[in-house]
């Protein structure tokens, strides 16, 4: 058997907590009805750059409080930190709840406290001069009622119905600035200071703390988590896993390795709180439940299975095994495949495959840029691990179906790993071409570059979108609107994407490019006949005579708004039909060199049939008419 | 009662399916959320078209010619390959989640299920094959400076 989770867990510190409740809360709601339940597991990693765990987690089911705290402040002072912080909040928690203070407010009174505590102590203490901490925390006032404070950039998150959604905004100056509308979004994305807070516990006596009601709904799993995990994951990937595990534990588990997996850098602490969650598992979910139950094990059994027809399908002598003997190369790649299937199918998560793939992947194509041996590869897996499933369907056919789903899923994982590798390549040597490039003129055939019908200065727009008025814009969008509502009882298909596009063209001062790609999904999407064609072009014509009416119809004050927007949207008109046009001419230039061609043959063909017509109407020699040429 | 062919239950959750894409574009990737709400149903709901007539015929050189002329389209709107790999992979995972939230627990979901991964999985490896030609294509590129 594989080594289980605990035994195969990295060897750096980890702090653990798991708890399962079904009591009740000092608020005296039950939690131990039918319909709810709380189950929750923590976990804090120093992470794989870090000397020292910097981060503090507190995990009470028995109040219904779970904080996690990121402390900063230098050697000793954020450790320091985030455990007094922890500490006070935790005892000040307990109090409170136990003299029935509002849930609410007892939370945020919890975190102010603990931020003075650090305050004093670091004011004390030289060596723990400005220290600091984030601090995002968790209490549940009922089942259906959970109150979040936080300070900082500790987050909370929400997955319901399978959409993750974040419930806290960071406290960082970036973030600040970006709602004050002295930064967009792009420029906060990669400003230099992104991770600076705006605000901590400790950094001075007093410390605003924001608060949020969440209502729960049954099977609601929330997440707490530091920097350290969304800082080294997308939102993407930690949706999958929090959505995937069936238990906290697994999925807090799964949290810390995918951040390590993005690097590491730094300490990472997650909380996981379900909400009912294992009844939905006994329930809607039981085919998910007995393959981890079950179906890890019948994958596993079949090892030898899976192995013997890597082996027989020659995987020992890919080039990827070059080097290695043939036991070897099966152990290196088919059993270490196996293995990572079967814990994933344990932890209903798919980070062991990932995992196993991308060390593959990267090592492969650093040293080789063939990709015909990975796919090969991949494909020998895939028929042993279908080879697998086959022989359980003998026992049982459904279970057999249930587990050719999950190991396609891990194939699917696989595939990702080796795109998402090329995405990086192509991106890498595109970067390359670009800045080696002789000239950044685009060749004359480009369909942008070449335009066929002289736009004079609809070319060229005079007209930013930083110079468009309110009033303009204010103009166009009713236009559209209204053209919108007008139409609403045709049912051109395409209406509504000219509509769309022309709009947003009219309201963007680079709204060609967009229209080239307008115009190649309208044409390109659909494998066009003439009916289609004509429907399109009906579209446009429809769209552009009640757009342009409704623009004068609109009531406005100011006649020069009127005039703008009615030219940037006849502009805009012109440019999606202008794209089209050569869309379609760019679709038949084969067609049409052909006809071309043909034209000519026939025309040549045509002389020498009338060349031989004279000749046979003079009664000369049969051997003289000339020969068609092949 | 007449079974329901694949394409016909297809059919039943794709507009719940769409719906649920629309809204949680962001988490697929950064770049779709930075994409208009439009865009993105556009996009989904020809690959959503495309996966149903997939299960009602299925065609591995349609898929192939799909999959090349969905990822030109949106990479020409900006998109990274990785992040329309993603999207392929996200929305098969939403197929699969709608169908078993949707459709009664039993075999016939469970084989319904698996000719959506099958489908998903033959969808992402054409798209890495894409993404190779598209490679193999830039280092000719490369070469020529």
């Amino acid at each position: 058997m594989p080594n289980t989770r605990d035994d195969s867990a990295p060897a750096h510190s980890s702090s653990t907590f798991e708890s399962s409740v079904s009591g009740e809360l000092n608020s005296g709601e039950s939690l131990s009805d039918s319909n709810f339940s709380v189950q929750s597991a923590g976990l804090t990693d120093v992470g794989l750059e870090r000397e020292e765990n910097q981060d503090c987690i507190s995990v009470n089911p028995e109040l219904g409080v779970y904080l996690v705290l990121d402390g900063m402040g230098g050697h000793q002072g954020g450790a320091t930190a985030s455990r007094i912080g922890c500490e006070v909040a935790a005892e000040v928690m307990q109090h409170g709840l136990a003299s029935g203070r509002a849930h609410g407010e007892l939370l945020v009174d919890a975190a102010k406290q603990a931020g003075a505590r650090i305050h004093v102590d670091a004011n004390r203490h030289s060596e723990l001069h400005g220290m600091g901490t984030t601090f995002v925390g968790v209490v549940f006032a009922n089942p259906q009622l959970a109150y979040i404070a936080h300070v900082g950039d500790s987050r909370a998150y929400l997955m319901r119905d399978h959409r993750l959604s974040r419930l806290t905004e960071d406290h960082t100056v970036v973030a600040e600035l970006v709602a004050l509308g002295k930064l967009t979004p792009a420029q906060a994305h990669n400003h230099p200071h992104s991770s600076v807070l705006s605000r901590n516990l400790g950094g001075l006596h007093t410390t605003n703390v924001d608060l949020s009601e969440l209502h729960l709904k049954p099977f609601d799993r929330i997440l707490l988590c530091s920097d350290g995990l969304n800082g080294y994951a997308t939102q993407g990937d930690i949706e999958k896993i929090v959505d995937g595990a069936i238990l906290p534990e697994n999925a807090s588990a799964d949290l810390v390795e995918l951040a390590k997996r993005g690097g590491g850098g730094d300490n990472v602490s997650v909380i996981i709180i379900d909400v009912g969650r294992h009844n939905q598992s006994s329930n809607s979910n039981s085919d998910t439940e007995r393959l981890r139950r079950d179906g890890a094990q019948a994958w596993w059994k079949r090892r030898k299975l899976f192995l013997r027809v890597c082996s027989d399908m020659g995987l020992a002598e890919s080039s990827i095994a070059a080097g290695l003997d043939k036991s070897e190369a099966i152990s290196l790649l088919a059993g270490s495949y196996c293995e990572a299937v079967y814990h994933d199918l344990n932890n209903t998560s798919g980070v062991h495959v990932w995992t196993f793939a991308d060390s593959l992947v990267t090592a492969w194509l650093g040293k080789s840029s063939s990709y015909p041996p990975l796919r090969e590869l991949f494909d020998t897996l895939r028929a042993a691990s279908l080879a697998v499933c086959e022989d359980l369907s003998q026992e049982d056919q459904d279970f057999g179906v249930c587990l050719e789903i999950a190991v396609l899923r891990s194939l699917v994982v696989g595939e990702m790993v080796i795109g998402s590798q090329m995405s990086t390549r192509i991106q890498k040597l595109s970067a390359e071409i670009a800045a080696t490039a002789p000239s950044t003129e685009l060749p004359d055939a480009t369909f942008s570059g070449n335009p066929t019908i002289p736009f004079g200065d609809f070319e060229a727009r005079s007209q930013p979108l930083s110079d468009l008025s309110d009033d303009v814009a204010l103009a166009l969008e009713t236009s559209l609107s209204e053209t919108k509502a007008a139409l609403s009882l045709d049912h051109n298909p395409y209406l509504a994407i000219v509509l769309s596009a022309a709009n947003e063209s009219a309201l963007d001062h680079n709204g060609k490019q967009e229209m080239s790609g307008t115009a190649r999904e309208l044409y390109g999407n659909h494998l066009l006949g003439e009916s289609e064609l004509n429907t399109i072009v009906a579209a446009l014509d429809k769209a552009r005579v009640a757009q342009l009416s409704e623009i004068r119809r609109a009531p406005t004050t100011d006649s020069g708004a009127q005039r703008t927007a009615f030219y940037l949207l006849s502009s805009a008109h012109q440019i999606l039909f202008h794209a089209l046009a050569m869309i379609v001419i760019e679709a038949g230039k084969p067609t049409s060199d052909r006809l071309q061609e043909l034209q000519q043959e026939t025309e040549r063909l045509r002389l020498r049939v009338s060349r031989n017509q004279d000749i046979l109407a003079h009664d000369v020699d049969i051997d003289t008419v000339e020969e068609p040429s092949p | 009662m007449i079974a329901r062919s694949n394409a016909q239950v297809f059919e039943s959750l794709r507009t719940a399916i769409l719906r649920t894409l629309v809204a949680s574009r962001h988490s697929i990737d950064d770049s779709f959320a930075a994409l208009a709400e439009e865009t993105v149903r556009r996009h989904f709901d020809s690959a959503l078209r495309q996966m149903q007539q997939h299960l009602h015929a299925p065609s591995q050189k349609a898929l192939r010619h799909f999959v090349s002329q969905w990822s030109a389209m949106l990479m020409g709107l900006g998109l990274v390959p990785r992040s329309i790999l993603r999207a392929v992979v996200t929305l098969g995972d939403l197929v699969v989640q709608t169908s078993k939230n949707t459709l009664p627990p039993g075999p016939g979901t469970n084989l319904f299920v698996r000719e959506i991964v099958r489908m998903n999985f033959a969808t992402a490896r054409e798209l890495v094959e894409v993404f190779q030609q598209d490679f193999v294509a830039e280092e000719q590129s490369h070469a020529q400076y």
